[in-house]
C-alpha cells in the first residue's frame, strides 16, 4: 500500500512534467494537471475493474492519492504564482500589435496552420485583423481583433440599452422549476394563469422561458404521431 | 478549504495505513523467515519439525487473510499452494522439505520486499 501511494505521487509529478514538456498544443482544453489526473484515473480504474487478481484497495489508494495531490497542488497554485506557473505554465503572446511573434510560435511548436485554424475558429479569416493573440495555458488561442475589424458595440454606436438578465427556463418538458420561479419572484398562480391564457396546461408545455412577468416564451409539445 | 482538509486527511490516512501495512508485512515476513530457518535446522539436525511446520502454516494462514487485501491474488495463492505441501513432505523426504522451505522462504521474502519502500520497489 505504501509503495502504491509513493509510486502514485511520483507518477503524478513525472507525468505532469512530461505534459508540460510537450507544450500547450498537446493538452486541448484542460490544464496540464487536469489532463494527468484524467489519464491516470481512467487507466487505474480500467486495470482495477478488469484484473480481478488486483485487490480493490490497490485501485482505491492511487485514485484518492492522485485526487488529493491534485487538490493540494491546486490550492498551492492558488496561493503562489510561482507554483501556478510551474504547474500550469503561463499564457504567451503570439501576436502583438498585429505582428506575429515567430520566436514564441517556435517555442510553442505552433505551425502557421495551427494559428490560422485557431483564428478561423474565432471567425477571423484575415491575419491583418488581429491586434493581439494569446496562447492560453490550456492550449487554446484567445484573439483580440483590431477595432476596425471588430463588430460595433452598443457603446461604439452611442446606445445605452438597459442591462437585462437572460431568460430563465420555467418549464422543461412539462416540469416546473420552482427555483427558476423563485429567482424571478413569480409563483405558481402566475404560471397557471399565463399557461391557461395560452390555451394549454403545464404538462403540455415543452419549453417555457421568462425574463420577467410580461416577457416570456411558450413552446407547446408537438402531438405524438 | 473543506475539500483541502478532506484531501489532507485522506492523504494522512493513506500514508499511515501504508506505513502500518509495510511494518506488518515486514514483521510477519521476519517471523516466517525465522520459522523457515528453524525448520531447516531441525531437518538438518534430524529433529521432528512438525510443530514448527504447523506454526508456519498457521502463521501463513493468518498472514494470507490480510495479504489478500494488499497483494495480487495470484502471488498469495502460489505461496499457499507451496505451504500446503509442507506437512506431507515433513514425513516423507527431508531433502525435498529443505528445498521446499527454501523456496517458500525466498517467495515470502520477495513478496514482502514489494511492500517495503526501497529504490527497487519504487522504481
Amino acid at each position: 500500500m505504501l509503495i502504491v501511494f509513493i509510486r502514485s505521487i511520483i507518477l503524478y509529478f513525472v507525468i505532469t512534467a512530461a505534459i508540460r514538456l510537450m507544450g500547450k498544443r498537446q493538452i486541448g482544453d484542460l490544464q496540464p494537471s487536469e489532463l494527468v489526473i484524467t489519464m491516470l484515473l481512467s487507466n487505474i480504474a480500467t486495470l482495477t475493474v478488469e484484473d480481478i487478481s488486483i485487490p480493490m484497495i490497490m485501485g482505491i489508494v492511487p485514485v484518492f492519492t492522485l485526487v488529493s495531490i491534485d487538490v493540494i497542488v491546486s490550492y498551492l497554485s492558488l496561493r503562489s504564482r510561482r507554483i501556478r506557473r510551474t504547474v500550469s505554465g503561463s499564457s504567451k503572446l503570439i501576436i502583438s500589435n498585429g505582428k506575429i511573434d515567430q520566436k514564441a510560435m517556435r517555442e510553442l511548436r505552433f505551425t502557421t496552420d495551427d494559428l490560422m485554424a485557431a483564428l478561423r475558429a474565432q471567425q477571423i479569416f484575415d491575419l491583418a485583423d488581429v491586434q493581439f493573440a494569446v496562447a492560453e495555458t490550456t492550449g487554446t488561442i484567445s484573439v483580440c481583433p483590431k477595432k476596425t475589424a471588430a463588430p460595433p458595440t452598443a457603446k461604439d454606436l452611442g446606445l445605452a440599452p438597459a442591462d437585462t438578465d437572460p431568460p430563465v427556463m420555467l418549464i422543461s418538458d412539462g416540469e416546473v422549476s420552482t427555483a427558476a420561479l423563485n429567482f424571478l419572484g413569480l409563483d405558481m398562480e402566475w404560471l397557471n394563469k399565463v399557461v391557461k391564457a395560452d390555451g394549454a396546461s403545464i404538462p403540455e408545455i415543452f419549453i417555457m422561458t421568462a425574463e420577467n412577468p410580461t416577457k416570456y416564451t411558450i413552446i407547446k409539445k408537438e402531438p405524438r404521431k | 478549504m473543506k475539500r483541502l482538509l478532506i484531501c489532507l486527511t485522506l492523504l494522512t490516512t493513506i500514508l499511515a495505513a501504508g506505513i502500518f501495512s509495510a511494518a506488518y508485512v515486514r514483521n510477519t515476513n521476519a517471523r516466517i523467515q525465522d520459522l523457515c530457518a528453524e525448520i531447516r535446522e531441525q531437518v538438518i539436525s534430524d529433529t521432528d519439525p512438525s510443530s514448527a511446520i504447523t506454526e508456519l502454516c498457521t502463521c501463513w494462514q493468518e498472514h494470507c487473510k490480510i495479504l489478500s487485501f494488499l497483494e495480487n491474488f495470484n502471488s498469495v495463492t502460489a505461496i499457499s499452494a507451496e505451504m500446503s505441501r509442507l506437512p506431507a513432505l515433513a514425513s516423507a523426504d527431508p531433502a525435498d522439505l529443505i528445498e521446499q522451505i527454501d523456496s517458500i522462504s525466498e517467495q515470502c521474502r520477495l513478496l514482502s520486499q514489494r511492500h517495503l519502500p526501497s529504490l527497487h520497489s519504487l522504481l
